[in-house]
């Protein structure tokens, strides 16, 4: 009977420094542990620990016992075993899928691991995953949700013994949240997920083991209480599972951005919009599934994408903030990225970034790609502000932030909608419910305005059983 | 896209046969130097392929005749500095300029060259999907990391373009020109795409280890037996080789 178990003395990165101590965790068969935690908290460490690949492919250490379905990964002996027992399933479909194609990369798996009969089995599990259709399809061609649904092909065609699955919602609408999640209530042997929006989990887990500073701070067992609940958010873990629609500000200072009658999208419509506005004093979320044409939308009000047909009008300049910020940084140094905006944009965005980041420019002479997620997010944000938008959009904003980055972000979101219209495009219907004046849905081909309790009902009936 | 149905026909040759060919081919475009054989070449492989190239690229194509024309100004200019042709005698005159055979010998043999070797690119292509060339250089027995090597490349190459839309993007929002021209201009276009790609590069490479990676076996399957495609290509091969050595 398979078995995930590992005791961590500690471990280290190649750089020394000291990410995990003292974490113990047992996953046997059927079992499924979600381990959650905030930004920073080394929950994607104990992911690479447990695999074996800290010690084996980054150098790193780790003192302790680990036995992945009966094999050691921390000697090179089991490592080499590892991808024959288990599964693993990355954060980001684009970092973890190879090959060009989905048949490929489905392959890739079987024949590194000697399949004879490879090429039925790729088939047969592109058939499971509803992707045999676009078998021989450039992977840049699917969707998100298809991505998402290939490296869960890719990485459970070989029947693993065990799964690991590594912030498996990130970057996902609720619709393809609620098919990742039956894929994990479906796999018989024992899982572990690394998440930190626990909420989605909590149904089909029997364990919740938040981290904090690499220390386990809490553990909980199945059926979790209310208390618990409370408790896990008390440790920046997103566990709220009833979302209570707050009220909208209700405050239209003055109309920045319109729309009407205007079709979006590239070389065919994606987006129908007959009426939306955005106005300074109010945030607008705009929902709907992946490939909907929320990004669409948001790059038609930047100016980036003419519409097809009718006009998109905003006064004033508008500033996107693409869903990676990473796109957002073009210079080497987080000094000359924020003087650089301060030059071209006209206000100092140094005081925004210092208070968001807490860091009193201890970050300045960083390189951007070298800050912490959330750090790179007050960046690409503190950059958008020296341009002074009177129309600020932001996409998925909230990718990849824990309970206290988001909370930060809301109120900063609320202090920049005085001075900006702030549309938003989102799947989170947490930053629907609590942030959203007004909300749109993008379902369907057509844009249309819904009300906040509707636009929630709709987000979270998509990803429940 | 469907990358089958866009690049390969059914029932042609097979992509190693057809590997080995276009490789030939190059080889023999690299070392030639008499324009009757490459003219050989140009007849048997590079007609059919630049045709096939024009039916997929079209105006791509205008490339080829710009590179003949470089090559033509850069022979003049060698024989007009002394570097090259001093003793070749006139071929043409255009008012005070001389057209030397040197130059009209060194822009036939260039052009063929090139001509060729972009047909035999371009006939590779036009018959074999990239995936079908990538897998059989696997069969052929090439080493398993330059085959990922190579498949990565074709994955990640429609994401950096993609990517490189995201960058002039926000390069525009940000104030900076829409044609970058100093090395700081390239700097910003750069600077992004290479970090985000390092980062990426390091992820997939623990996802191929975790997906056995480094249990992969040689695929080689070696030639699969040949057929009509592949006899045609043989009398081809042979037929160009023959050339290479009478002229």
């Amino acid at each position: 009977m398979a078995e995930i178990e590992a005791k961590i003395g500690e471990a280290r990165y190649s750089t020394g420094y000291k990410t995990l101590e003292d974490v113990a965790i047992t996953a046997s068969e059927g079992h499924r542990v979600l381990v959650a935690g905030p930004s920073g908290s080394g929950k994607t460490t104990l992911l690479l620990a447990v695999t074996g690949v800290m010690v084996n492919l980054l150098g790193g250490s780790v003192k302790g016992f680990i036995n992945l379905a009966g094999v050691n990964p921390l000697e090179a002996r089991g490592f080499r075993e590892v991808p024959r027992l288990v599964g693993v399933i990355l954060q980001d479909p684009e970092r973890q899928i190879a090959m060009p194609t989905p048949l490929d990369e489905v392959l890739f798996t079987l024949e590194n691991l000697g399949f004879k009969d490879a090429e039925e089995r790729a088939w047969r599990s592109l058939e499971a995953f509803g992707l045999a259709g676009k078998a021989l399809w450039w992977v840049e061609t699917l969707s998100g949700g298809e991505k998402r649904r290939l490296t869960l092909a890719a990485g459970t065609v070989h029947d693993p013994e065990a799964l690991l699955l590594d912030e498996p919602t990130a970057n996902l609408d609720p619709w393809i949240v609620g098919e990742t999640i039956k894929f994990v209530r479906g796999f018989s042997g024992p899982e572990i997920i690394v998440e930190h929006k626990a909420r989605y989990f909590l149904d089909v887990v029997d364990e919740v083991v938040v981290l904090s500073g690499g220390h386990v701070a809490a553990r909980f067992k199945r059926p979790f209480t209310e208390n618990d609940i409370n408790r896990m958010e008390e440790l920046g873990v997103d566990a709220r599972i009833e979302l209570k629609a707050s009220e909208p500000r209700g405050e239209c200072l003055s109309t920045v951005a319109k729309i009407a009658g205007a079709r979006l999208g590239y070389d065919a419509p994606v987006l129908s919009v007959d009426d939306f506005t955005a106005c300074r004093g109010e945030i607008v979320a705009v929902v709907g599934p992946n490939g909907s044409g929320k990004t669409t939308l948001l790059r038609a009000l930047a100016g980036q994408r003419k519409p097809l047909n009718g006009v998109v009008n905003v006064q004033g300049r508008a500033f996107y903030v693409p869903q990676n910020p990473d796109y957002s940084f073009l210079f080497p140094s987080v000094e000359r990225e924020l003087e650089e905006a301060r030059r071209l944009g006209g206000r100092d965005p140094r005081p925004l970034f210092r208070a968001l980041a807490g860091s009193g420019g201890s970050l300045e002479s960083m390189p951007p790609f070298k800050l912490s997620h959330g750090q790179r997010r007050w960046l690409s944000i503190a950059v958008a502000y020296a341009y002074r938008p009177s129309l600020l959009l932001l996409d998925e904003p909230t990718t990849g932030l824990d309970i206290s980055l988001y909370s930060r972000l809301v109120a900063l979101l609320r202090s920049l909608s005085r001075e900006a219209a702030v549309v938003v495009a989102t799947h989170d219907a947490r930053l629907v419910a609590e942030a959203a004046d007004r909300v749109y849905a993008a379902l369907e081909g057509d844009l249309v305005e819904v009300g906040k309790v509707e636009a929630l009902k709709l987000l979270e009936s998509a990803w429940r059983p | 896209m469907k990358l089958s149905s866009y690049w390969s026909p059914r029932g042609g040759p097979d992509p190693a046969y057809l590997l080995l060919y276009s490789f030939s081919i190059t080889l023999l475009a690299v070392v030639e130097e008499s324009p009757r054989a490459l003219l050989v070449l140009f007849l048997v492989t590079g007609v059919p392929g630049l045709t096939l190239g024009f039916l997929r690229f079209g105006r791509m194509l205008v490339l080829l005749p710009l590179t003949v024309i470089g090559a033509f100004i850069n022979a003049m200019i060698l024989y007009y500095l002394g570097v090259a042709g001093k003793d070749s005698p006139a071929a043409a005159s255009v008012g005070p300029l001389v057209i030397p055979w040197y130059a009209v010998n060194a822009t036939i043999v260039i052009g063929l060259r090139i001509a060729s070797i972009a047909g035999a690119g371009l006939l590779l292509s036009g018959l074999a999907n990239p995936r079908d060339v990538i897998r059989s250089l696997e069969a052929l027995g090439a080493p398993k990391g330059l085959v990922f090597s190579l498949a990565y490349a074709l994955r990640l190459l429609p994401l950096l373009f993609s990517e490189l839309g995201e960058v002039m993007a926000m390069r525009r929002q940000r104030g900076y020109r829409r044609v970058p021209l100093t090395p700081g201009d390239y700097e910003t276009i750069m600077l992004p795409l290479l970090s985000v790609s390092v980062q990426r590069a390091v992820w997939v490479g623990v996802s191929a280890e975790l997906r056995g990676f480094r249990l992969r076996r040689s695929l080689r399957r070696g030639l699969r037996r040949p057929g009509r495609w592949e006899a045609l290509l043989a009398v081809a091969l042979a037929l160009q080789i023959a050339a290479v050595v009478l002229f």
